[in-house]
């Protein structure tokens, strides 16, 4: 990997890459041992310095010894297992993302595509990407009413349009020479658009996802919040908020930020890595 | 055989967003370009070239006026018509030999019969071993040839290349300008070559057209036989390259004023 230079000027260059892996772990690690310390020192102010609360504010440890008992004893959290509000929340979640990406990325290349359709279309979306997500609300309950389907319109009108503008202006930069070139080769329509715009687009394009599922994710808990769900992450944290059970909060909100963590630092950075590998924007092969 | 016919071309540019003022980039341009001819266009920079290529090339349609390739009218880029690009062309994310074969996604060639194409065109200009490369690892002189290699596989009547080398130092440009004379004698197309350098110009032309400077007019064309000897100490040579530097427009600023249009 990385040391091939061609048929008569091959020379082995020695690979940096296991000890840049771990460099970049242990980083990590240092970083999540920090936010932990940081929430422990709140915690401890909190509770044992102030001794302001009536309730107290739950420390790391208790937090992760319940998180434990829901996932491994099979604790129930409001009648259903943590992996059926996990499994609710994600399924939610990638239900409206998947149709935000296919519809945010067809509109978006057609925008970027046409110019005089991006002045006109780009009006609408910017209004759109104004409104905060759960101000959508009172819009998701006239078109759908409470429950699991208002939340999935909110989860995808918020990311539709991050992926719209997004995808529009990656197309948008593609160099024109590249464009004059391709079609002076007699690339059809169809060969322009998958051949040509869409690969130089395709770093965009995945930087667009990615912001488009963050936002998705977070709106997501947010609107299982308001919409009374029944199940679901969101709908978990505000219920044991009501019930008093903070520590059952916290250790949803754990499981929010490990599912986010995994998604953006494996699955997309991944998928970008590999995008900006493709246009050559990376030394090497 | 006339290859291309220019007929009283037009071009003007808006300069302002409410369409009022244009600048005037061709001014009524007529030429008209032969089989097997090797023409270059020189002027100073500014003066519509690089337009009147693009216009042939059907990147881009004249104000008034028309150009016919064939005698029919040109309206869209096409594959009849190859084009060596100014800036960098090549797909990035494609190797060289997928970039080469790009150029063929118009032919019923098979894939096998794409890659020999390829492959042959690739040798012609020294690349074939740099055909699994992409082109993140080539130098500028590599990119351009094979850019060249594109046009060899594509094997267009007329090739239309846009001061292709003028980014390169000296030494490989003059080695890439023999490289497309070669070319040029062995495969009989018809090559419009946009330059600003007269001894560029001398060394490949067998017509040159000097354009003036914005609003770009033909100033005058000089013919050039093939039986003249273009080593550039030549006394003939010397004369002709005086006469054509002395013809060019004195002042090079290409930043004219732009007109006004009453609507």
């Amino acid at each position: 990997m990385g040391s091939e230079r061609g048929p008569d000027s091959t020379i082995e260059i020695g690979s940096d890459r296991p000890a840049s892996l771990m460099r970049t772990t242990i980083i990590f690690i240092l970083g999540l041992l920090i936010t932990l310390a940081i929430w422990q020192i709140f915690a401890w102010t909190y509770n044992d310095v102030l001794e302001r609360g009536v309730m107290r504010f739950p420390a790391p440890f208790e937090t992760f010894v319940m998180l434990g008992e829901f996932l491994f004893e099979g604790k129930t959290l409001l009648g259903y297992t943590i992996y059926d509000h996990i499994v609710a929340s994600v399924s939610r979640w990638m239900f409206a993302f998947a149709l935000a990406a296919v519809v945010g990325v067809a509109i978006g290349t057609l925008f970027g595509y046409f110019t005089s359709l991006f002045s006109i279309g780009i009006v609408p979306i910017s209004v759109f990407q104004m409104i905060p997500g759960l101000a959508w609300l009172p819009i998701a309950l006239l078109l759908f009413g409470l429950g699991s389907n208002s939340a999935m319109f909110i989860i995808f009108i918020v990311s539709v349009v991050v992926i719209i503008i997004g995808v529009a202006s990656g197309i948008r930069r593609v160099p024109p020479v590249i464009v004059r070139a391709a079609k002076m080769m007699g690339a059809s329509d169809l060969e322009l658009f998958s051949k040509v715009l869409m690969p130089y687009a395709l770093v965009d394009i995945v930087t667009s996802l990615r912001v488009g599922m963050g936002s998705a994710w977070r709106v997501l808990i947010a609107a299982e919040m308001v919409v009374g769900t029944g199940v679901g992450l969101g709908y978990a944290i505000t219920m044991t908020k009501d019930l008093l059970n903070y520590v059952g909060s916290f250790a949803c909100i754990v499981v929010i930020c490990i599912i986010g963590l995994l998604l953006d630092k494996v699955l997309f950075a991944e998928m970008e890595k590999y995008a900006r590998h493709r246009l050559g924007m990376e030394e090497g092969y | 055989m006339t290859l291309v016919q220019i007929r009283g071309v037009t071009k003007a540019y808006y300069t302002s967003r409410r369409k009022d003022r244009a600048r005037v980039v061709l001014d009524n341009v007529s030429l008209q370009f032969e089989d097997n001819e090797f023409i270059c266009l020189v002027g100073p920079s500014g003066c519509g070239k690089t337009t009147l290529l693009n216009l042939i090339a059907g990147f881009e349609s004249p104000t008034a006026g028309d150009v016919f390739y064939k005698g029919t009218k040109i309206t869209s880029p096409s594959p009849e018509r190859g084009v060596v690009f100014q800036e960098y062309s090549l797909l990035p994310w494609m190797n060289v030999l997928d970039n080469v074969k790009f150029a063929l996604c118009s032919s019923d060639l098979s894939d096998d019969e794409k890659d020999n194409v390829a492959l042959r065109a690739l040798t012609m200009v020294n690349l074939s071993d740099s055909a699994y490369q992409r082109p993140n690892l080539l130098s500028g002189g590599m990119k351009q040839r094979v850019a060249v290699a594109r046009l060899l596989a594509m094997d267009p009547d007329l090739w239309l290349m846009d001061e292709p080398f003028s980014s390169l130092d000296e030494q490989t440009r003059k080695k890439l300008d023999d490289d497309v004379l070669n070319i040029w004698r062995i495969k009989k197309k018809t090559i419009v070559f946009v330059t600003h350098n007269v001894d560029e110009a001398l060394h490949l032309a067998t017509r040159i057209v000097l354009f003036s400077q914005s609003p770009g007019q033909v100033i005058k064309e000089w013919n050039i036989p093939t039986t003249m000897s273009r080593d550039p100490t030549s006394s003939s040579m010397i004369a002709l390259k005086k006469e054509i530097t002395d013809a060019m427009p004195a002042c090079a600023c290409a930043d004219i004023c732009p007109i006004d249009i009453r609507m």
